[in-house]
């Protein structure tokens, strides 16, 4: 029983590392958060894209579900009590064209809040023809409001289906063993944004990542891969995971595609504000 | 379960220690119709700007339209060309090229037409990242982003493509980061398709 209660104490302890670990020394947790100073020090992390997803609906085949995730590293149980940043005005931006072209963007979907609690109120904007192509917009006519965490959505005079709140960050990656080879990606190694510390060195001679089996494969130097235990740091290592700020806006595809040379579109999403910062 | 309670404190213990340290206040400014907004944060493609551009350069990106990044495009070449490089310096360049021509713009692409399931990468490469061989292409949910594009930068599935001869620089130990979706990530069937917040 002593044995059992301090190995309990010790993973207890071990725990309490881990994630003193997770927030200090590694701060970096998605496909792109905290990428900058700006985005890693403003206390509303919302302006901070950390991933987009774009899939059909698996509700209605119709639509298209257009998803950009933002405000990073949520704790468990506590994604309700975080909002979105009423300064910033967030884009799906969309260039139509084949596979291969460079067109600049002719479509726009532009969401702003107000707001500040719970009770924040999202106006969605488009989709349409951009005032303005480049980093400089003005917004187009709303098209309808929706509010926060209305997990049914709510449906818009253009048929889109809006939703705005926190989910769980479906991301996931061995974010720690990249870090061992390719410090520079981690945040804390920087003092500041022009800092380029070691800059693209591999910090070690021999990058792996864990969890491969023993005498299976091999790098490029002949050298063995790691047989450590794979972590993964938005899940395993720290349960139960961490929650993202969502936008899930579902579109009929004929919104997408209606008037435009193209049925194929390319998407990116962006933040912005008054100030540019 | 104690482990559980003591993690959830701690983690909120910090996480409330880092906002109390925060010098900005939220703003609490209201929607400007008329004003100008200016870009400040920009995102594409899943870990292009993490894993190929330093750490300096993420502010131009961000700054900058996708089509028009030098900054970004001459990174994933100078990224590819160290990577693949590294064991004995005989690179070949092809890959490195190709990888640019691949993640170059730093935009998502989908075909509207198709019906199939997204997968990330799907539509630029045939199908060749999707189970069920769907070009719709735009990303899923589920899809482990990481490994495709491990599996591209630092392994032969560029050169198994037909994109580019074989270089001979796979560095096996970095084709997979060897770490999966957890069930309570998992999206589902309804609206709005992401799990429940932890």
């Amino acid at each position: 029983m002593k044995h059992r209660r301090t190995i309990g104490s010790l993973a207890a302890v071990l725990a309490i590392s881990a994630a003193i670990f997770l927030y200090t020394a590694h701060p970096v947790k998605s496909s792109d958060h905290q990428d900058t100073f700006n985005l890693a020090h403003r206390s509303n992390t919302s302006a901070d894209i950390t991933d987009m997803y774009v899939f059909p609906s698996p509700a209605n085949a119709s639509n298209v579900v257009l998803v950009m995730n933002v405000s990073p590293l949520i704790p468990a149980g506590q994604g309700t009590s975080k909002f979105f940043d009423p300064s910033v005005m967030w884009q799906f931006k969309i260039a139509h064209g084949a596979v291969g072209t460079f067109n600049s963007e002719d479509e726009v979907i532009q969401i702003t809040v107000s707001g500040t609690d719970a009770s924040q109120t999202f106006t969605l904007h488009g989709p349409g023809k951009p005032n303005q192509v480049g980093t400089t917009n003005t917004l187009l006519p709303a098209t309808g409001t929706f509010s926060y965490n209305n997990t049914s959505g709510q449906t818009l005079s253009n048929g889109i289906l809006a939703f705005a709140g926190p989910r769980a960050d479906p991301f996931f990656f061995d974010l720690f063993q990249f870090f061992n080879f390719l410090g520079d990606r981690n945040y804390s190694n920087h003092t500041s944004q022009s800092d380029p510390g070691t800059g693209d060195t591999l910090t070690n001679p021999m990058p792996t990542f864990n969890g491969f089996a023993s005498g299976t494969l091999s790098g490029t130097g002949g050298y063995a891969c790691s047989t450590a235990p794979a972590s993964n740091a938005l899940t395993q290592a720290a349960p139960p995971g961490f929650n993202v700020l969502s936008y899930v806006i579902e579109v009929p595809r004929s919104l997408l595609t209606s008037g435009y040379s193209s049925s194929t579109i390319h998407v990116w999403a962006t933040a912005s504000s008054v100030s540019g910062s | 379960m104690k482990k559980h309670i003591l993690t959830s404190l701690a983690l909120t213990s910090l996480a409330t220690g880092l906002a109390a340290c925060s010098s900005n206040s939220t703003p609490i400014g209201p929607v400007h119709p008329a004003a100008s907004y200016v870009q400040f944060e920009r995102f594409g493609r899943p870990a292009v700007k993490e894993l190929f551009e330093t750490f300096v350069n993420h502010q131009v990106t961000n700054g900058v339209e996708p089509y028009a990044d030098p900054t970004l495009q001459n990174s994933i070449v100078g990224f590819t060309n160290t990577f693949r490089a590294t064991a004995n310096g005989n690179f070949l360049g092809g890959t490195s090229a190709s990888t640019a021509g691949l993640l170059y713009p730093d935009e998502m692409a989908a075909d509207l037409t198709q019906t199939t399931p997204a997968a990330y990468l799907g539509l630029e490469t045939g199908g060749a990242t999707s189970p069920v061989h769907s070009t719709f292409g735009g990303r899923a949910p589920a899809d482990d982003i990481i490994d495709i594009s491990l599996g591209a930068v630092f392994g032969s599935t560029l050169s198994a493509l037909g994109a580019v001869p074989d270089d001979g620089k796979e560095n096996n130990c970095l084709t997979t980061d060897n770490v999966a979706q957890a069930p309570s990530q998992a999206s589902g069937p309804t609206f709005p398709y992401l799990a429940a917040p932890h």
